[in-house]
């Protein structure tokens, strides 16, 4: 196998559309292991929500090394940097092996007792004084379905507080609300085999090419394969997807809205629309009709920043192809107006009538590789089950499952979102906090807001996490979690793959699963049902399956079919599984009937502008009964814009070698060496009017924090600066640092109204120089989109 | 037809509207999105306001209004203001108080205009650059935004 890190998306293994993707295995091991020894275990890999399917290769009870399921529906045997390099976190030296306690300032060992009492001490107190609702609890996209539930059941039924949140909110909120909206539930309708099937792609805001390798490479093949698909990108950097594009739209960052509307208003004009489809299967083309007649190719191109004419080739394309996948990724739901814009994705394949059809699918995708569960579980502002919180028919029945009075269910208004949650903390209304498996003091925006809500004295901060992180740095009492590969589970991908992994090796030390510590808490605690029995009924992973199932039959995501034995072997098997779909179900809607159903759906809608919420009357009126709703909206400009003191368009991302606060990337010494420092994207025009070149360094301010970093000159739009989310203030004294480099000292606290997903991806800032490169240049990897424009290369940037 | 003071009335409950939610916004500055919606908000009554012009011009309603602004140090020392206070526990009972009130100022400007569009449909207006039906949905508008509220 070739250098997994120069290389990559490996090998091409052309295909033909419609034809089957080849097997292609990858491995990495361990250098001189011997290989006929080591033993396998199924699993999946949980660096991307692509989820593919691997064996962990254990030796001596320790993990050696990880290779793809040639048998499996996402991946056929391949594995991206990530996946190939991101196991040697569990063996890093600095694992969490035993509980700490906060004493006299200092965080000390000690036993499993002593943390576990003072938790439920604090729990009680806060209890005590000021009920549920002092009680907060953030999750991560990272666990396990097993994980997830028992929190959600644990929260929702035990605690009874609305203040539950998953950091899914700033990664895949949005896409979950997107299709709430459209379709009445959750659950993307398309299959990863549509890639194979269509004839176009049109990627919104979605870097596929670094944040699911491994996708990419599927698209790559078929690229290079006969009756390759058409290609149109939109993003504001010069992405290796974009590159490939027959169309690529650099716009300014905050504007996929006006973009979106005036390619729908070439999909109108030139009659590129299935009016029976439309007719029989959705309501609201009048009105999405009067408010895209608004923007003509023109106004987008003034409000976007790119040509009109590159607009019309666009939406010909689009409009054009007769088996279209589209997607959407975080420059999207990171954006401004997200939800409003990701609707529109979906509005296109519905106008078109590409849905529910082989090749034709929107694919709201996820960010983390088990977002989707905290979505299904209830563990972040959704209620379990895809549920909906304001259909009292569907509170009782949690309540039934769970065994408890309905009134324990908080259910009389919206679940508490993350950003919600942290603004109780910091006025004193939360007083204990369980940060669980997540780094909110790196990857939230307004880091400085964040450190002094979390370091505050009346607020007490428990953290579970496999490592001491930035966020664990500030809690009062620290939890040693066991992680992946050390406890069995389940998890879903972006297409509704379902695939367990086992237990390979013990936890390290006194780590435990965190479904193990999360019982043991709610034990102590004392949580009863309504028998006086324990809440919570489980006590291994498969028996809280079997609960989880039970809570999803009937409802969209249905797991009722699935079992451990039958995932055992599998190659993923996607939900709905059930007595009717008792293989899976490939595609959702193929009968063009929509969950929109005010009995069934998951919600009654937003209004797109406020985000306020619509009542049950609102949806019936609307009589959407099965048909999929077009929701439009007006463009409307971002809540900070460039201005004199900050010039600059700021937005950050997610790149190939690491992942979020690099917790397990940065453990990972070929992860780490590929992108060891953080850096600073800049345009050629920018960097030339500011004297800036490769390697300089350079400090970036917004009106919020700043950071440090040397400058990678790139062929970015003209107006934006670039930095990776990352990096934080591992290993430095000072979190505060600007040389750190974190992305999140800068970004601003705001939300989109309807998904709450925070805007990393606009926020003004300016840029000086600070100190010439000395001939160093940006430790920038040179193998994506942060490649140095041509003339940087010659001038001596060492290719990754 | 007393057109003028219905329109009069939609002027002053707009621009009453406007100032309590830049006020309500500035003084929970902390509250980001309530900050950012309000702000918002304010604008579109301004440009509301606007577009009523012609039509008080016509009229004989008053022909300017306040815009509610204050000064940008008011501005800044309100939300300074806001900031501090936002961090102690009773602030969410001040934004409970003002959230009720811009609900009832919400109401105020929706009925307003609600008589002003029956007046003109009465004497049907046919010129302008906005139609009956059109401004028909501007207390739509002014409701979804208290929704939320």
């Amino acid at each position: 196998m070739s250098d997994r890190i120069a290389d990559i998306w490996g090998s091409r293994t052309p295909y033909g559309g419609g034809e089957e993707w080849p097997e292609r295995v990858d491995e990495h091991l361990e250098e001189g292991v011997p290989r006929a020894e080591i033993r396998w275990f199924q699993s999946a890999c949980v660096l991307c929500s692509n989820g593919c399917g691997l064996d962990i290769g254990v030796l001596d009870g320790r993990i050696v090394g990880v290779r793809g399921r040639a048998d499996d529906r996402v991946n056929r045997g391949r594995l991206g940097p990530k996946g190939l390099f991101g196991w040697r976190a569990n063996n890093a030296a600095d694992r969490l092996a035993t509980p700490l306690v906060r004493r006299n300032g200092a965080l000390e060992p000690v036993g499993w007792d002593e943390a576990l009492d003072l938790v439920v001490e604090h729990s009680r107190k806060v209890l005590a004084d000021r009920g549920p609702l002092g009680m907060g609890f953030y999750t991560t996209g990272q666990l396990f379905i097993e994980d997830y539930y028992t929190l959600a059941v644990l929260v929702r039924a035990g605690i009874g507080t609305p203040h539950l949140d998953g950091n899914t909110r700033l990664c895949t909120a949005t896409a979950d609300a997107a299709m709430k909206e459209s379709f009445g539930a959750d659950g993307d309708p398309g299959s990863i085999t549509d890639f194979d099937l269509c004839d176009t792609i049109f990627l919104v805001g979605h870097n596929i090419a670094e944040t699911q390798t491994v996708l990419w490479a599927r698209v790559l093949d078929r690229l290079d394969g006969s009756d390759p698909p058409r290609l149109v990108v939109v993003d504001p950097r010069p992405t290796k997807v974009a590159r490939r594009a027959e169309v690529h739209l650099p716009i300014r960052n905050g504007t996929n809205l006006a973009l979106l509307n005036a390619i729908q208003h070439e999909l109108i004009a030139h009659e590129w629309i299935d009016r029976e489809f439309v007719e029989a299967h959705t309501i609201g083309l009048e009105e999405l009709e009067k408010t895209v007649a608004r923007y003509t190719p023109e106004r987008a191109a003034e409000i976007c920043d790119v040509s009109a004419s590159a607009i019309r080739e666009a939406a010909r394309i689009v409009g054009e192809a007769e088996r279209l996948v589209s997607t959407c990724l975080q420059g999207v739901y990171q954006s401004h107006q997200a939800t409003a814009s990701a609707i529109q994705v979906n509005n296109i394949h519905l106008v078109r009538g590409m849905i529910g059809k082989p090749g034709c699918a929107p694919f709201q995708m996820n960010g983390q590789p088990t977002a989707q569960n905290t979505r299904e579980t209830g563990a972040d502002g959704d209620m379990a089950g895809a549920r909906n919180w304001q259909n009292d028919a569907h509170v009782e029945e949690l309540a039934r499952l769970w065994n408890v009075d309905a009134f324990q269910i908080p259910s009389w208004a919206p679940p508490t979102h993350v950003m919600e949650l942290f603004r109780y903390a910091e006025e004193g209304s939360i007083r204990f906090l369980w940060i669980i498996g997540t780094n909110p003091a790196v990857s939230l925006p307004d880091l400085g807001r964040v450190r002094a809500t979390l370091a505050q004295d009346r607020l007490f901060v428990v953290v579970s996490d496999a490592f001491l992180n930035e966020t664990g740095e500030l809690a009062d009492v620290v939890l040693p979690a066991a992680m992946w590969g050390e406890k069995t589970g389940t998890y879903t991908n972006h297409d509704r793959t379902v695939h367990i992994s086992e237990k390979a090796v013990e936890p390290p030390g006194e780590a435990h699963a965190d479904m193990d510590i999360l019982i043991e808490y709610a034990e102590r605690l004392g949580l009863r049902d309504r028998d006086g029995a324990p809440l919570i009924k489980w006590r291994t992973p498969e028996e809280c399956f079997e609960a989880f199932k039970e809570m999803t039959r009937g409802r969209p995501c249905d797991y009722s079919g699935l079992s451990y034995a039958m995932l055992r072997g599998s190659g993923g098997i996607q939900w709905p599984c059930n007595e009717e779909n008792p293989d899976g179900t490939e595609r959702l809607y193929t009968d063009h009937v929509f969950n929109t159903f005010p009995d069934y759906c998951e919600e009654y809608g937003h209004d797109l502008l406020t985000g306020a919420a619509f009542d049950r009357k609102d949806y019936e009126a609307l009589n959407p009964s099965g048909r999929a709703l077009l929701r439009n909206a007006e463009y409307v400009p971002p809540p900070e814009e460039p201005s004199d003191d900050f010039p600059l368009l700021f937005t950050t991302g997610r790149t190939v070698y690491h992942w979020h606060t690099r917790t397990k990337s940065g453990r990972s010494r070929e992860l780490d060496a590929a992108a060891p420092e953080p850096w600073v994207e800049l345009s050629v025009a920018d960097a030339e009017r500011m004297g800036v070149g490769e390697g300089d360094v350079v400090r970036v301010e917004s009106a919020r924090g700043a950071l440090e970093a040397r400058a990678r000159i790139t062929e970015l739009r003209e107006g934006v600066a670039f930095a990776p989310f990352h990096y934080g203030a591992w290993g430095r004294a000072d979190p505060g640092d600007a040389e750190a480099g974190t992305a999140n000292e800068l970004t601003i606290t705001a939300w989109d109204p309807v998904s709450k997903q925070p805007l990393f991806k606009v926020a003004a800032v300016r840029v000086e120089k600070v100190a010439d490169s000395g001939g160093v240049a940006a430790p920038a990897p040179t193998t994506t989109a942060s490649e140095p424009v041509a003339p940087l290369v010659r001038a001596g940037v060492e290719p990754t | 037809m007393k057109l003028d003071v219905a329109i009069e009335s939609v002027q002053d409950a707009e621009a009453s509207l406007a100032k309590e939610l830049r006020r309500a916004g500035e003084r929970h500055a902390l509250q980001s999105d309530l900050y950012h919606l309000t702000r918002m908000l304010a604008d579109r009554c301004e440009q509301q306001l606007e577009r009523l012009l012609p039509f008080a011009t016509r009229y004989g309603a008053p022909d300017t209004h306040d815009p509610g602004e204050s000064s940008a140090v008011v501005e800044q020392v309100r939300r300074l203001g806001g900031e501090l206070a936002g961090r102690h526990e009773a602030s969410g009972l001040v934004l409970l108080d003002d959230l009720r009130g811009l609900y009832v100022s919400a109401q105020e400007a929706e009925i307003s205009w609600t008589v002003l569009i029956q007046g003109a449909l009465a004497i049907r207006i046919a010129s302008s650059s906005r139609s009956p039906t059109s401004a028909a949905s501007t207390p739509r508008r002014g409701r979804s935004g208290c929704g939320r509220v």
